[in-house]
Formats: structure tokens, C-alpha cells, sequence
């Protein structure tokens, strides 16, 4: 089983490589939202009132790590998108047909996808850790750990989407319409106990919210959420996202 | 179900595939196919695009599943039993029964376990109408990739990416990108693919859509040598194809018409169901009617004739043959193009169905079969019983 998976998470890791456009694509978006509102931000906004942190940061600093979360949802959805190419491409069919168990081809194209994710947003933040300061640089091992599992759910809730769309306008229409919204509620953009009660509540329960929270409290920056929360939230999405692209696939190739 | 046949590859009773009943109007692609093909036999499925040819294959190839039988008629109640048998009753007919599927000993209908559909996927090769192969790779890592989903050992994949390659002359650009390779080599190193797990059973659908003359003679001389080797037992293969050429190369010829075998044989056998001759006649702008006449005159039987797309075609005995090339320089003086000889399977085709076998649009529905000189129509016909 483990064989299959690594041959199609290399596969994965090979395409990339081979499709620079994509790498620079996932990371310049976020990297030019973060500076046009970090710079058009910074005198109306000069700090962000983070309660439980001993000192406010800056509203680069804070947007920075909404920046990496921002990475890791556009990379994921791009490269779970690639489920869409290949079956138009015709290879998903090759793979279909093979006698690897369902669950290796899952795992190897969240292996992969999820890798991509990871690395690029794990290069965002590690930029944002060296350029611009944290409060807690030491925590950011914490940090990668919390986006890696962000990238899993969110690989895997795009894999799961990435079966059931046929095309990738679908599918970019489907996940804009369901990420975008939990992007800007995740308090990337900014922190949760300055909104309003409702949208206060809304954040909460928003599974981005749990990664951002354990990330940004890792490196010091926000606690919005107890440490434990962030923890459960975050092992409890990556779960999700991993268990409903199982479950899709696996109910599409038996049917 | 039947119990499995040694000596078979595939053993399908009963496959009727249905689509879009739950968005309008149903669509049965499969009517109850049937069929048994022995191990080391070359079947060619042939038929027009939408006859359900690729449906099968992707229910051999375990991508797709057949419908369930419909359920039983209601109970009623038994007929009085006669005082006493009629003398030397004829035996009766054998009920279709059950659709059912067995592929190399793996039940795959009805209740297929994941272990058989493992076991099954680990002992096929399939290639689809379009190369299931990743663009932005070179053939070589997608020889590779494709050898370890089917688990190929990695010192026997090696071994295997050259001997095929080196079998289907792609040897020299195993390391070129499959996405700059011209479609005939993008299909043999599809080809490769799905030879390399040493398939018992090699399924194609369509392998050579989208070809020019060149490559797809090329690439029916590869499949050739793998499916009859020089040495060891011949390959079991299942291809879809709507060339007729194509079909000529293998064993055996299952025409589809509309979901359903209408015949089945070997190239040479069905040919000779049909007998005779074959004339196909396009006559010029307006010569339609001119040139029916001249047939007839020749003595053709009007009944034979039939008009598809354009083109007058019949069936004719062999004895006819000194009349109709006398009647060539009229049919020529109108503009015609004429062709005379034995029959193709395309008129076994045209035989057996009242359909073209290419017809010029393929989305519409078989062209007028056996229309009369006298009514020169386009109106749809129902073919004769």
C-alpha cells in the first residue's frame, strides 16, 4: 500500500517542479494582499490589540501569519485541483484500474498535494519569521505542525470537492463560494475578540479558525483561542478533510 | 452465475447498462450482451461511435458496473397442470438469466468483493481512448509510476520499461516529455503502460482514435506483435474499434448495434454470411435517381439497395458481377464513383442492421436503410425483419 502512495505523492512533487507558473501563482497572491493592506492599513491600523500577548504587533506582523494561512488554502485548492487534470488528462483512469487499494491513492495524492501546500506556506512564514519578527520565533515548529495540519484539511475537503466537480471552473466556484468566507472568518485578516459578538461566534466555529489560532499562538503573536482548542480544532479538521476525501473516492471507484 | 471456465478469459451473461434515468429520459446503452471469450483470443468490439462498445469495456475494466436485474414479475398463479405430457415436447429455449460477470476466475457481477477486483486489476491492462498518461512527465516516470501502482516489483519494472519500450520502438524517447510526443507515440507509450504489469487480459478502447493512416498502422503492427508473440501463448485482448480495418486484425469480430451483439464470428465468417458482392455507388450532384436506374438495369435487385448519406449500397450475387461493370461507364458518364467487391464488414454491418457503420453524423440516428431507387428519400425506414 505504501508504495503506491509514495510513487503518486512523487508524481505529485514532480508536477510542480515541472509547472513553475503554479508555485508563483499560490504564493504571490497572498504575498501582494498582505502588502497592499499591511501598507494601506499601517497608519489607520498602526497595532493590533492582541489580548493575550504582552505587547500589540504590528499589522504586518499580524497579517503575515494570516498571509501563510492564506498560502495554504490557495496551494491546497490548487493542487487538490489536479485531481480535475487528471482525469481530464486521462491518468486518474490509469490509476483507477490498478489493483492499489483506494486508500493508497488517497493517501498519495494528499501526500503530495498536502506537501506542495505546506512547503510553500511553510516558506511564507518562515519569511515572515526572519523578516519581520515574532514575538516567539521559537515557536514556529509549533507554527509548521499547526499548517501542516491546515493543509490537510484543507487538501482533503478539496480532493473530496475536486471528485465530485467535473470541471475546474466548477471547482474553483465551489471553493471560493465555501473558503473565501472561512478565510476572512478565520482571523487571518484580523483578530476575533475585536468583532462584533455575532461574528465573534461565527469565528469560533469556523474550522480555519483553529489552525490560525494555534499557528499565530505559537509564535506569540494571538491566542484567540485556548491552546487546547486549537489543538482539538485543528487535529479534528485535518481528520475531517482526510476522512471525507476517503470516503468520496472510495464510494466513487466502488460504485 | 456461471461457474467459471478454466479456459476462458471472460465469461458476460445479461449486460445491460442504463444511463440518465434520473434526469430524463433513460438511455440503455447495453442490452443484455452476452459473450465468452477464450483465453488467447484477439476480440474486436466494432460498431459506430454510441452503439455501447465502450460501455463494455469500461464494465470489463471494473470502472463501471452493469444494472441490477429488474426485479421479478409478480406472482401468479400456475396454469392447470395438463392430464399428461404432450408427446416429444420440444425442449425449451435456455432462460438468459441473471447478468453476471467473470473476468480470469474474478467474479466482477453481480456482489464483487474488493479482493477479487484487487486480484482481477492486478492481472489486466486497459487503455483507454485517450492516453492515461501525466503530460509533464517523460514516459520513462510514467512507466515507472504506473509500475508501482500495479506493484510491479522495481527491478522487474526496470526491466520491463526497456523490453517494452524496445517492443513498441519508443525505446529512443523514454526519457522525452509525453506532452511534446505526437499522438501515435503518446498511444504506444499508452500501450506500454498498460503492458507492463504483464496483463492475462489486455483491454483497448479505441486505441487509435484520433490517428492519421501512418500511425495507426504502426501502432496496429505493434499491437499485432503483442498480441500474437513469437514465442508463448497469444494475449487475450478486448478492443473497441469502429474501423473495420482494424477489426480485420483480430480473431474475432462482435458487431454492436444499439447495445447489443447483432453478430459475431471471425472476419472471414461474417463476410461470408453476406456473400456476393458489394457495390457502393456515390453518384453526382442530382445523378441519385440516374444512377439507381442503371443499377437496376443491370439487374439488381431493388430490394437490396440502400441509400446512407448519399451513397447507394447493395449486396449482390456473385453472378451479377459482368452486368454491373458493364453498367460502370453509364455510372461513371453520371458523375459516380463506384466501387465493386467483396464484401467489408462494414457491409456485414449494413447487413445485419440496416446502419452504416460510419455514418456522417454520428450523433444522429442510422441513416434510411434499404430505401427503394423508386423513392429516393431520406425519410428514416425501419429495416426489414
Amino acid at each position: 500500500m505504501t508504495r503506491p502512495a509514495l510513487a503518486l505523492a512523487h508524481r505529485e512533487l514532480v508536477r510542480v517542479t515541472r509547472q513553475p507558473a503554479r508555485v508563483v501563482a499560490s504564493i504571490a497572491t497572498p504575498v501582494l494582499v498582505w502588502a497592499v493592506l499591511a501598507s494601506g492599513l499601517a497608519r489607520a491600523i498602526p497595532a493590533v490589540p492582541a489580548q493575550d500577548t504582552p505587547a500589540p504587533v504590528s499589522l504586518a506582523v499580524y497579517l503575515s501569519i494570516g498571509t501563510a494561512v492564506m498560502t495554504a488554502v490557495f496551494s491546497s485548492i490548487f493542487a487538490a485541483m489536479s485531481l480535475i487534470e487528471d482525469r481530464q488528462e486521462g491518468f486518474l483512469q490509469g490509476v483507477l484500474v490498478s489493483p492499489a487499494p483506494t486508500a493508497s491513492i488517497v493517501a498519495g495524492k494528499l501526500l503530495g498535494a498536502g506537501l506542495i501546500a505546506w512547503a510553500q506556506s511553510a516558506a511564507v512564514l518562515l519569511a515572515a519569521v526572519l523578516m519581520l519578527g515574532v514575538p516567539t520565533p521559537l515557536g514556529l515548529p509549533v507554527a509548521l505542525l499547526g499548517l501542516a495540519l491546515l493543509c490537510a484539511g484543507i487538501t482533503g475537503l478539496g480532493l473530496a470537492a475536486a471528485w465530485a466537480v467535473n470541471s475546474t471552473s466548477g471547482f474553483h466556484g465551489v471553493m471560493n463560494a465555501l473558503l473565501m468566507p472561512m478565510l476572512l472568518l478565520s482571523g487571518a485578516m484580523f483578530p476575533l475578540r475585536g468583532a462584533a459578538p455575532w461574528m465573534t461566534a461565527a469565528m469560533q466555529l469556523n474550522p480555519l479558525t483553529w489552525p490560525s489560532a494555534l499557528i499565530r499562538g505559537a509564535l506569540g503573536v494571538s491566542a484567540d483561542l485556548p491552546h487546547w482548542a486549537a489543538w482539538a480544532g485543528s487535529g479534528a479538521f485535518a481528520a475531517l478533510g482526510v476522512c471525507l476525501a476517503a470516503a468520496v473516492i472510495a464510494r466513487g471507484r466502488n460504485r | 452465475m456461471p461457474a467459471p471456465d478454466p479456459h476462458s478469459a471472460l465469461q458476460a451473461r445479461s449486460l445491460s447498462r442504463t444511463f440518465g434515468a434520473r434526469r430524463g429520459p433513460a438511455r440503455r446503452a447495453l442490452d443484455g450482451v452476452s459473450l465468452c471469450v477464450p483465453a488467447g483470443q484477439w476480440v474486436a468490439l466494432l460498431g459506430p461511435n454510441g452503439s455501447g462498445k465502450s460501455t463494455l469495456l469500461r464494465i470489463l475494466a471494473t470502472l463501471d458496473t452493469p444494472d441490477p436485474p429488474p426485479p421479478p414479475p409478480p406472482a401468479s398463479p400456475p396454469p392447470p397442470l395438463p392430464h399428461a405430457p404432450p408427446p416429444h415436447a420440444p425442449p425449451l429455449p435456455a432462460a438468459p438469466g441473471p447478468p453476471s460477470l467473470v473476468a480470469l476466475g474474478h467474479t466482477l457481477w453481480p456482489a464483487p468483493t474488493a479482493r477479487a477486483l484487487g486480484q482481477l486489476r492486478a492481472r489486466l491492462g486497459v487503455a483507454f481512448q485517450s492516453p492515461a498518461l501525466d503530460p509533464l512527465l517523460s514516459i520513462r516516470e510514467n512507466l515507472r509510476a504506473a509500475a508501482a501502482v500495479h506493484g510491479v516489483p522495481r527491478a522487474r519494472a526496470r526491466q520491463s520499461i526497456e523490453a517494452t519500450a524496445a517492443l513498441l520502438g519508443i525505446l529512443d524517447r523514454l526519457d522525452d516529455r509525453v506532452g511534446t510526443l505526437s499522438g501515435g507515440l503518446a498511444r504506444r507509450a499508452d500501450l506500454a503502460r498498460a503492458l507492463l504489469p504483464g496483463p492475462d487480459l489486455l483491454l483497448l478502447d479505441e486505441p487509435t482514435a484520433g490517428l492519421d493512416l501512418a500511425a495507426r498502422a504502426q501502432f496496429m503492427d505493434a499491437l499485432a506483435a503483442i498480441a500474437r508473440p513469437p514465442s508463448g501463448p497469444a494475449r487475450t485482448i478486448v478492443m473497441t474499434t469502429h474501423d473495420m480495418d482494424e477489426a480485420h486484425r483480430a480473431d474475432r469480430v462482435l458487431l454492436i448495434h444499439r447495445g447489443r451483439v447483432v453478430a459475431d464470428g471471425s472476419p472471414d465468417q461474417l463476410r461470408a454470411q453476406v456473400g456476393g458482392l458489394a457495390l457502393s455507388v456515390r453518384p453526382g450532384p442530382g445523378q441519385a435517381d440516374r444512377a439507381a436506374e442503371i443499377l437496376v438495369a443491370a439487374g439488381l435487385d431493388p430490394g437490396t439497395l440502400a441509400r446512407h448519406d448519399g451513397t447507394l449500397r447493395a449486396t449482390a450475387p456473385a453472378g451479377l458481377a459482368h452486368a454491373l461493370a458493364r453498367a460502370t461507364p453509364a455510372l461513371l458518364a453520371a458523375g459516380a464513383t463506384v466501387h465493386l467487391g467483396p464484401p467489408t464488414l462494414a457491409d456485414v454491418y449494413l447487413a445485419r442492421t440496416g446502419a452504416d457503420l460510419h455514418p456522417a453524423d454520428t450523433n444522429a440516428d442510422p441513416q434510411p436503410a434499404h430505401a427503394a431507387p423508386a423513392r429516393p428519400t431520406d425519410a428514416p425506414r425501419e429495416r426489414p425483419a
